[in-house]
């Protein structure tokens, strides 16, 4: 069953084209990768995904809904590129936040929160203000924040940015145990390795287009063929 | 050697400001210190209250630098009469403006009907018994209007917080009688004999109102005198003679009464011509 | 509704930590002091002198706090994307709008109780301490008065903030049309009064205008300090008014602005 269906978008800023018909589908209970270089239309699909901006034509549809749907959107989990939170509150009062404004039962919730902090490590830190988190703690209490409330869909933008080979570790084993519990993630990444040990399929989307659907049978193949295509579109930027 | 330059540079702005202090003192023009309608009026209505007593501060000083210079020319003074109205136009419940006013505007610049003008928005907005008796005091002292400056002086004088004073009804009952207007004065008297509380205060006014009732005898006398022989007394003897009144009238405070050649009704001690200095010293 | 309950909880939170917050209460203390010296060029008004200084630095404060902190905020949220992080949860766009709302409402409520109690014990006790002759009396009831028509004033102000971030993406931006926006609303009351009173000198254009102004501007006025001293009535009728037309105004400027942002990109 697809989960997140997106049909030939297309979006412009001005007169500049970034995503010139992107289409493709993930499926429920997958892991789906989403790979392309800098500026290929990645975030934009994502924040798209998340109706975050409109496009100028195509359609979202999030577990058969439109994106627009505010219904839907509590059954996903997002994490965006550069999570930016409130500085001059601690992690735990972040997480208060997202409690109350959700409505979420407040026991239960604790609970998810604790045990999701521990596995992602930064359970230590959810009494210390944001301000005084290092980069790699912001990225994992920002993959905290998408998962606590356990939603169905996670969708990771580079999920991997800015941690250190601990923290990648850590972030995958918990995407996998997340699939092992029957959620679905689609992410999307630079790092082609973690394409490789994480994802079912994986789509390929260079200057606006996506240029591959990559089965898991060819997942292992998936850095010659990236490279392949960014050698046709002649890139420089890679990675 | 950072430190040393930080050191000279701020020297060097401190010799900078003792110089430019001069300027700025040399500079000093209505124009650089005085507020405005206009500018008050940009000022945000929150901060106007503190703006226009800054305002304020800067016109006494301006007003202390002007007479210390000497002479104040009639535009300064106007600039400084439009730079209290603004003020006052701002935060008229404000009393030192209207203070200064009237005693700058009267005494050191002659601007009598300005200082009145102002000082007459400060009665609609200042409940303080000073200002209409300033406004009072002007027109009778300034401007010899004595019917409105009685008129300022007996709203001053009913006020609770003037009370006590006894001065400002009595002055003001001597302008209601030198403008002929005794019933005035005595209703205005009686009433402030029933309000007072202070026996020695009240002393005064028990003597002005026997005066006043005995002046009031002798003008009717007059008139009946006058109607009897066709003339007007020459002296109040002759009152006295045909009749009309006592022998031994005297004010309350046991002064003889006399008749001036332009038909006054004066006493020794009580209704004396009004003398301006003495009063100005009290 | 609950969601307004997490709204008001991360504004109060966020904002209550800053060091700026206690930057503005120890300045606010200092101007106290500073306003106790200036008391001293009054001739015979010193408590009004007093009362007109603490109250100019109390509206001050607040307005500037205000004004940079609900900037910095909607900042955050737009030009920083924190926004993404809420949207993201199935809060929709205008209960996102509404929630900012109501966290500014709770918010300038406690900016306001903190610097209107120092205000008000501040000047009643230099007030009852320092004044001698001439000194007025401290109304406690009209303080209140003054101190709820400022809050209704500083909300009024961060729903300004609000409503220009919902198409504004530069943080200066926002912040230099929001200073112009609360100059002019403060102002046009005064020019709006001198038009009235001096039509016959005032051409027909500017008249026109500054009445065009008076009506859409919101004014940012409160009663002042002469209410506190109980030199001056409060006029419930002229202040109910006022504080009417702030709360609609208010509401005009978040629901046109749950619009606007209904449609933003958020790029």
């Amino acid at each position: 069953m697809e989960i997140l269906l997106v049909k030939d978008i297309r979006k412009s800023f001005g007169k500049v084209e970034v995503l010139k018909g992107v289409s493709f589908s993930v499926r429920s209970g997958e892991v789906f990768g989403f790979v392309g270089p800098n500026g290929a239309g990645k975030s934009t699909t994502m924040k798209i995904i998340m109706d975050f901006i409109r496009q100028d034509s195509g359609e979202v549809l999030l577990f058969g809904r439109m994106n627009s749907d505010p219904a839907v959107k509590r059954r996903v989990g997002f994490l965006p590129e550069h999570p930016y939170f409130y500085t001059n509150v601690t992690g735990r009062e972040f997480l208060r936040f997202l409690q109350l404004t959700m409505s979420l039962e407040e026991s239960l919730f604790w609970e998810r929160a604790g045990y999701y902090a521990e596995k992602i490590q930064i359970d230590w830190a959810l009494d210390k203000k944001i301000s005084e988190y290092s980069k790699g703690m912001l990225q994992r209490f920002g993959l905290l924040q998408a998962v606590v409330s356990e939603p169905d869909l996670l969708i990771l933008d580079e999920p991997m940015s800015g941690l250190d080979p601990i923290g990648r570790k850590i972030v995958a084993d918990l995407i996998l145990e997340l699939k092992e519990n029957g959620k679905t993630v689609f992410f999307s990444t630079h790092i082609l390795p973690d394409v490789e040990r994480i994802c079912d399929r994986a789509c390929v989307i260079i200057d606006g287009r996506v240029t591959d659907l990559v089965e898991s049978g060819d997942l292992q193949n998936i850095e010659d063929i990236f490279m392949e295509r960014v050698r046709e579109i002649g890139l420089r930027e890679v990675l | 050697m950072l430190i040393s330059l930080a050191v000279l540079f701020f020297g060097v702005s401190l010799l900078l400001s003792f110089l430019i202090s001069k300027e700025v003192k040399k500079g000093v023009t209505e124009r650089y210190v005085l507020p405005t309608r206009m500018y008050l009026m940009f000022v945000p209505r929150d901060l106007v209250w503190g703006v226009s007593d800054l305002g304020f501060v800067n016109t006494l000083a301006f007003i202390g630098y002007s007479v210390e210079r000497g002479a104040i020319d009639k535009e300064t003074a106007l600039r400084i009469y439009d730079a209290l109205y603004a003020v006052t136009l701002y935060n008229p419940r404000y009393f030192d403006p209207y203070y200064v006013g009237n005693a700058f505007l009267t005494w050191e610049t002659g601007l009598y009907r300005e200082a009145i003008d102002l000082l007459k928005r400060g009665m609609r907005y200042v409940d303080d018994w000073r200002i209409p008796f300033y406004i009072g005091f002007n027109y009778f002292y300034f401007l010899g209007e004595n019917a409105k400056g009685a008129e300022y002086l007996s709203l001053a004088a009913k006020h609770p917080q003037a009370r006590e004073y006894n001065l400002i009804p009595l002055l003001a009952s001597r302008l209601y009688y030198e403008e002929g207007k005794i019933e005035v004065a005595l209703a205005l008297l009686k009433e402030q004999l029933k309000v007072m509380k202070n026996e020695s205060m009240k002393g005064a006014i028990r003597v002005r109102i026997v005066t006043l009732e005995r002046a009031k005898r002798i003008y009717e006398a007059m008139r009946v005198f006058e109607r009897r022989f066709g003339r007007r007394p020459g002296s109040l003897e002759e009152l006295v003679r045909a009749g009309l009144v006592p022998k031994d009238i005297r004010d309350g405070a046991g002064g003889r009464f006399y008749i001036t050649s332009d038909g006054k009704v004066r006493s020794e001690r009580v209704l004396f011509p009004i003398r301006k200095k003495a009063l100005e010293k009290k | 509704m609950r969601f307004l309950l997490g709204f008001a909880y991360i504004t109060l939170k966020e904002n209550v930590r800053r060091k700026s917050f206690y930057g503005v209460v120890v300045v606010y203390l200092v101007s106290l002091i500073f306003s106790r010296i200036l008391m001293e060029f009054s001739l015979q008004d010193p408590s009004k002198v007093l009362a007109d200084y603490t109250y100019s630095f109390l509206s001050l404060f607040l307005f500037l706090s205000v004004l940079f902190i609900a900037t910095d905020t909607m900042a955050k949220d737009i030009e920083k994307k924190s926004v993404y992080l809420v949207l993201s949860k199935g809060i929709t766009r205008d209960a996102y709008i509404f929630g900012r709302m109501f966290g500014f409402l709770v918010f300038t409520l406690a900016l306001v109780s903190l610097l209107g109690t120092l205000f008000l014990v501040g000047l009643w006790v230099l007030n009852d301490l320092t004044v001698g002759v001439f000194r007025k009396e401290v109304h406690i009831a009209g303080g209140l008065v003054v101190l709820l028509s400022l809050w209704v004033k500083i909300f009024l102000l961060s729903t300004v903030v609000l409503f220009l971030s919902t198409f504004m993406s530069n943080f200066f931006l926002v912040f230099l049309v929001s200073v112009v926006v609360l100059i002019a609303g403060s102002s046009v009351e005064n020019l709006y009064h001198f038009v009235s009173i001096e039509k016959e000198r005032i051409s027909a254009i500017v008249r026109y205008t500054v009445t065009f102004l008076f009506y859409v501007l919101p004014s940012f006025s409160s009663p002042g300090p002469d209410v506190v001293l109980g030199l001056q009535k409060v006029e419930a009728r002229h202040v109910s008014l006022d504080l009417l037309k702030a709360v609609a105004y208010s509401g005009f400027l978040t629901v046109t602005g749950v619009l606007i942002f209904r449609k933003r990109e958020l790029a």
